[in-house]
């Protein structure tokens, strides 16, 4: 076999932000920081292993190190499922991907998880909010009734039937086809999909309810032989380059919405903030969830969900507190709070070794 | 043997037809009650791509390899002397006969694992997908127990290729 | 050895194998497993045997592809064109000719009830063929038609290559769909003109009929195409009334052939029983062969051989138009290989980059990709229409009349391709109406 080559994955496309910069720039930046001892060879687009098996991919060694989507894997990542479907508890994309990041590479019982898995975790990060993108106009708790709306399914879904609506879990690539013919109501989902997806040609209404963002599984995670063949200094570099880019996704994520949202205003769309009716159901559905959650992670096997929800809420208070306090558009900045507050903590000697 | 094995693929095969009957029919209903009555179904994407296409693919694959249904092209092969047809024929059946017990055995980890995680998928309901995991070992295993057969047969002299391919090399 | 040269030894070994007579995806599997087990190790070849099949099956869209072959064989099995087929006769019984123009416009109406060109083909085949022959066509002018009319069934929708293609490259099914219309209606129409034309300067090739035209049957006649426009509303107008998605949309097609089939009064239980198998055996296969095509894909993305092949296009030119034909001359000589879904699961990955960069309209050439892949899919050595023809009819015409039969249709492909090319509209002009 050729010596050294290494192969990273993800499944969204080469142009998207969570692929851009955490892999196809950090891949750059990482050959130079190593002298060439890691180099990357950036598979985007699913073209190297599809979405739902990233995680057995990686530990194949198929890639070295991958994006996992983790919902797609709730019986081998119950905990990863349980924080990851807390999506509602604060819905700022910032604070998700920092929290849960730290909770990943920090939690003990999440750290056992990855390892029964056979991957090493390297960051986490966080979809910009997830809105109502709809073809009719949806204000109130009342327009939610008998709607169809597309979920990302597992707490989305959960909270489609709370406020009355339907859930439709169909693919991604059939929410254009469903707006424009009618066939569904609303696609729920980050607002860059108005221009990935080119919805803003059959959205009319947005919705800035802040239904949760998607964090679940983990932007980086390394093959276990891979992490273990090489130096300690080289896994410092990765360390280094993961906290820049948990911040850089971010603010580019939020500019890519931001663009997509101002090009559909300018094409006719309507932004319109939630009323009370929907804010109050949201809030309602948050408290009632928790105990769905619990339950369907001791059916799995979560020893004690609580605890773990408990550490996690911890963690997420910690962040947002922190995050208040920086200029959340300075990457450099965020970068820098993400290795004093994290990554500068992890022994690289021994993280992911032992 | 022979006949034995033909009525079990046989029978996987029916099979998969009802597979291909059951989602034909949850999908029309599907459609129906979400068009009039705003009810679809819960579950129909997750069933249909994981119980009724997996059951239609694999559980025929068998009678497919054996029946020689599956996609090949014979154009060179139509003009070799018969030694060669036959030396091309059983390397064909040996290769395939490895090549699928390497997917059988390596789908069928699979399936242990996922029976040991109990594995499921998210939709708008969880749904359990470890029992369709079980029907790629079976589809391949089977497909490839109709490679080893094929080649026995072409040892012994008898058929192994569909009828017009005989035809053409009369 | 360089990853570049383990690939393209891994493309010549598969040439080396199909020649063998082995079956394309036991083929791709082989060459996939053993050239990812050389290039990184064998616990990655492993890793992509295990990881692929089960996500590849699995995937909702492709419920659509043996819902719309189901809904094709029972539409071929309950004799759904024979009434068609006899009008379209009648009608063009004094154009030279007019058998085989019949035969193309039957195509034509059968692949709105058919997701599949070589179901279209197969239906067509038994029907017209003999009848051509009884007539004293040209064997290779009877058989030629139909192999080439065949392929509009994956360019008039329903089309199982178009659902492939949106998955792939994130378009719009339902726009696909649409966008096939007219770019099918042109090249029924090029067929047929090419067929008068050829019929009338050598009268040997079609003897002309001598029945008169008959009014009454005219009339009978006329009331037994109503499936046909019963279907594509049906289908179509249930996609875009927002009914149903076009995944779903084949559930619901094969049940209104069903139902169509009982109001006729057509569906026995042998017609049923024979349309099962058939989707079976069909769908079966076709998975197998993609199951081999996605590892095949995956290994040529490690191997960098597609991206070496981009690079190479691209340093001719970046103009959209080069770039079009390029692909086109490489799905050409491809297409002589490579079966229609293996190839385009095979180039879409490596070919998207450089659309997407040369910023090509993905539905305009997601059509000029169908019309090129239905074109490999009547030449030779890898024409599976080809063979569905020669197979339906028991060897009863030589594979060779077939493929000279095909060339005229070819010719008149490559022309219906520059007009496809040269006025984009053609295949625009319906989806932009859908999206306003
Ligand atoms: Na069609
Ligand atoms: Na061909």
């Amino acid at each position: 076999a050729s010596a050294e080559s290494y192969n990273a994955n993800h499944f969204f496309a080469e142009r998207h932000s969570m692929v851009r910069g955490p892999y196809v720039e950090f891949a750059k930046k990482v050959a130079e920081e190593t002298n060439g001892e890691i180099d990357f060879t950036v598979f985007s687009a699913g073209s190297l292993l599809p979405p739902a098996s990233s995680l057995q991919g990686v530990r194949d060694g198929v890639a070295q190190v991958t994006y996992h989507a983790g919902t797609y894997t709730p019986s081998e990542l119950p905990i990863d499922n349980l924080i990851g479907n807390m999506a509602f508890y604060n819905t700022d994309p910032l604070v998700m991907a920092f929290a849960s990041t730290e909770f990943g590479l920090t939690n003990a019982e999440q750290q056992a998880e990855w390892k029964a898995n056979g991957v090493v975790y390297g960051g986490g990060y966080s979809t910009s909010e997830y809105f109502m993108q709809c073809n009719t106009p949806i204000r109130t708790l009342e327009d939610m009734q008998g709607k169809r709306l597309r979920m990302a399914g597992g707490a989305w879904s959960r909270f489609a039937e709370f406020a009355g609506a339907v859930p439709v879990s169909i693919p991604s690539s059939e929410m254009y086809t469903g707006l424009d013919a009618g066939s569904l109501d609303c696609a729920v989902a980050a607002a860059d999909a108005l221009d990935s997806f080119s919805l803003k040609d059959v959205v009319t209404d947005m919705n800035t309810l802040a239904i949760g963002n998607y964090y679940a599984g983990f932007e980086w995670g390394y093959n276990v032989p891979f992490w273990q063949s090489i130096t300690p200094e080289n896994r410092r570099v990765l360390f280094n380059e993961m906290a820049y880019y948990l911040g850089e996704h971010r603010i580019a994520f939020d500019k890519d919405v931001e663009e997509a949202v101002q090009s559909a205003k300018d094409g006719g769309m309507t932004v319109v903030d939630p009323d009370e009716t929907l804010t109050n159901a949201l809030a309602e559905f948050v408290v009632a969830d928790e105990a769905t959650l619990i339950s369907t992670a001791k059916e799995r096997g979560v020893a004690d969900p609580e605890a773990i929800l408990t550490a996690f809420k911890a963690i997420i208070d910690k962040w947002d507190g922190l995050l208040a306090d920086v200029d959340t558009t300075d990457v450099d900045a965020l970068a820098a709070l993400a290795r004093s507050e994290i990554y500068d903590k992890i022994d690289e000697t021994t993280y992911g070794v032992n | 043997m022979d006949r034995a094995f033909r009525k079990l693929t046989h029978g996987l095969m029916l099979v998969g037809g009802l597979g291909i009957i059951l989602m034909m029919l949850n999908i029309t209903l599907d459609v129906i009650l979400k068009v009039f009555w705003n009810a679809p179904i819960q579950g129909t994407v997750e069933i249909s791509s994981y119980y009724y296409m997996v059951a239609i693919v694999m559980l025929p694959m068998a009678m497919v390899e054996y029946d020689d249904e599956q996609i090949s092209v014979d154009l060179l092969f139509n003009h070799f002397p018969s030694w060669l047809k036959r030396t091309c024929l059983m390397i064909t059946f040996v290769a395939t006969a490895v090549m699928l017990s390497v997917m059988t055995w390596r789908t069928g980890l699979d399936a242990v694992r996922a029976f040991k995680v109990g594995e499921v998928v998210m939709g708008s309901r969880e749904i359990i997908v470890w029992p369709a995991r079980c029907m790629l070992p079976l589809g391949f295993g089977l497909a490839a127990v109709a490679a080893v057969l094929r080649a026995v047969m072409l040892l012994r002299g008898r058929p192994v290729t569909k009828l017009h391919d005989l035809d053409s090399a009369a | 050895m360089s990853m570049l040269t383990i690939g393209w030894i891994g493309v010549a070994s598969l040439f080396g194998l199909l020649a063998l007579r082995m079956s394309i995806g036991i083929a791709l599997m082989i060459v996939s497993f053993i050239g990812i087990s050389v290039m990184l190790n064998t616990t990655a070849a492993f890793g992509i045997v295990s990881a692929l099949p089960f996500s590849f099956i699995g995937d909702w869209s492709l419920t659509a592809i043996p819902m719309f072959l189901l809904m094709g064989f029972i539409a071929a099995n309950t004799g759904l064109t024979t009434g068609a087929f006899d009008l379209l006769k009648l009608l063009l019984a004094r154009v030279p000719g007019g058998l085989a123009s019949a035969s193309v416009g039957a195509c034509g109406l059968f692949a709105a009830a058919s997701g599949s060109s070589i179901a279209t083909t197969a239906a067509m085949s038994r029907i017209a063929v003999p009848e051509m022959l009884r007539a004293k066509y040209h064997p290779s002018l009877a058989t030629g038609v139909v192999a080439a009319s065949g392929t509009l069934g994956s360019l008039i929708p329903p089309s199982i290559l178009m659902v492939l293609y949106g998955i792939f490259t994130e378009q719009s099914i339902g726009q696909l769909f649409i966008a096939g219309v007219i770019p099918g209606i042109i090249s029924a129409l090029i067929y047929m003109g090419m067929i008068t034309v050829r019929c009338t300067l050598n009268p040997d090739l079609a003897p002309r009929s001598t029945d008169a035209f008959d009014a009454s049957k005219f009339l009978r006649l006329l009331w037994s195409v109503w499936p046909f426009p019963v279907l594509i509303m049906g289908v179509l107008g249930g996609i875009f009334g927002g009914f149903f998605t076009p995944t779903e949309a084949g559930g619901v097609g094969a049940t209104l052939a069903i139902i169509i089939a009982l109001l006729r009064r057509s569906l026995t239980w042998e017609a049923m029983r024979d349309a099962i198998r058939q989707t079976v055996v069909a769908t079966s296969s076709i998975f197998f062969l993609s199951i081999g095509a996605i590892m095949f894909t995956r290994f040529m993305g490690l191997s960098g051989v597609p991206r070496a092949l981009t690079d190479a296009m691209l340093s001719v030119s970046d103009n959209k138009i080069v770039i079009i034909l390029m692909v086109a001359g490489l799905f050409v000589i491809l297409g002589m290989v490579i079966d229609s879904i293996g190839l385009m699961l095979l180039t879409l990955p490596v070919l998207l980059p450089v659309l997407e960069g040369a910023d090509i309209n993905l539905i305009w050439f997601g059509i000029i990709t169908i019309k090129l892949l239905e074109i490999g899919l009547v030449t030779p050595p890898v024409g599976l229409n080809l063979y569905v023809l020669h197979s339906a009819l028991s060897g009863k015409v030589k594979l060779g009349d077939i493929i000279s039969g095909t060339t005229w249709f070819i010719a008149m492909d490559m022309l219906t391709l520059i007009l496809l090319i040269a006025f984009p509209a053609l295949s625009l002009f319906l989806p932009s109406l859908m999206a306003n």
